[in-house]
């Protein structure tokens, strides 16, 4: 009698699956690189703010004029999504302006206080990739 | 009398034996070449990230900053005396008599006071930054490098909102 075998032991088994665990673990993140993007959003999101504070867009948009606010915020990267919220001393939110993106997942916030004559505001930019 | 006893060794090759051989190489050829690969993209990613933060902390001198000496454009444009280029008033605020002088400067001179090195630039003012741009100021030319990498920046110019655009042009290794 001719009798062959192929034995799959237990620990060849193991090995098995965590070599390949390991491989496909390494071939994703050697896949996906990405390059850090949150340096440039937030250098982006601090010009439009500080844009938008000195030629008046913000104080523009709170009565009632949100053109110039509306081309700043459109001057973004067609990946780039943006929101705006305004809020007055008391914490109480004023003014808020989107690029028109769903929610992220992980976004960059800039700050910048919009100083009026009679008041004061907290201009907060959320930048995100789309 | 005993008999002689005569010993015999054989080296066997099962079946069992000879896959495992060829499934270890594979995974350890697999996992040398992954390294390898890894090893690559790390490096590529990090001369990548290095130059966009480069870029990056040039447009904000640029835009931010009257640069070192603030008045820099009243003189030759010469990588002795001007220390860094600043094309600002004030931050976000850019001087159109510092553009102009900017136009008109030797290339190799930004070059060197900007920290490009050997690598090519541009940079460009326009205005319409919602529409098709107009561009007002530029220095620099494209070439033909197979990589670019941009940044862009929003700053006022005589109360109009602007867009400064810094380009780099480099080869990969």
């Amino acid at each position: 009698m001719k009798g062959r075998g192929f034995v799959l032991t237990m620990d060849s088994m193991v090995a098995l699956v965590m070599a390949t665990v390991f491989i496909v673990a390494i071939l994703h993140f050697a896949s996906t690189p990405t390059i850090q993007a949150d340096d440039y959003m937030f250098s982006f999101a601090g010009d439009v703010l500080a844009v938008a504070d000195k030629d008046g867009s913000i104080l523009h948009a709170l009565s009632g004029d949100s053109t110039s606010i509306g081309e700043l915020m459109d001057s973004a990267s067609e990946n780039m999504c943006l929101n705006l919220t305004v809020t007055d001393s008391l914490d109480k939110r004023v003014y808020t302006r989107s690029t028109g993106c769903g929610e992220p997942a992980r976004y960059v916030t800039a700050k910048r206080t919009i100083v009026n004559n009679t008041s004061d505001y907290t201009a907060e930019l959320r930048v995100w990739l789309r | 009398m005993k008999p002689k006893r005569t010993i015999r060794r054989g080296l066997v090759f099962t079946m069992d034996f000879i896959a495992s051989l060829f499934f270890f190489l594979v995974i350890i050829l697999t996992l040398l070449w992954v390294w390898g690969e890894t090893h690559r993209r790390i490096s590529e990613y990090q001369e990548v990230s290095a130059r966009h933060r480069r870029l990056l902390d040039v447009s904000t001198i640029l835009v931010k900053t009257p640069g070192n000496p603030p008045d820099w454009h009243m003189h030759a444009v010469d990588p002795e005396t001007v220390k860094a280029l600043g094309l600002a008033r004030e931050g976000n605020v850019l001087d159109d008599e510092k553009l102009e002088t900017l136009e008109g400067a030797d290339y190799m001179s930004l070059q060197e006071i900007l920290g490009f090195g050997n690598e090519n630039f541009t940079i460009t003012v326009s205005d319409n930054i919602t529409g098709s741009p107009s561009v007002l100021y530029s220095k620099g030319t494209g070439n033909t490098a197979k990589e670019r990498l941009v940044v862009r920046r929003l700053a006022l110019l005589n109360g109009t909102p602007v867009e400064l655009k810094v380009e780099a042009y480099y080869n990969k290794k």
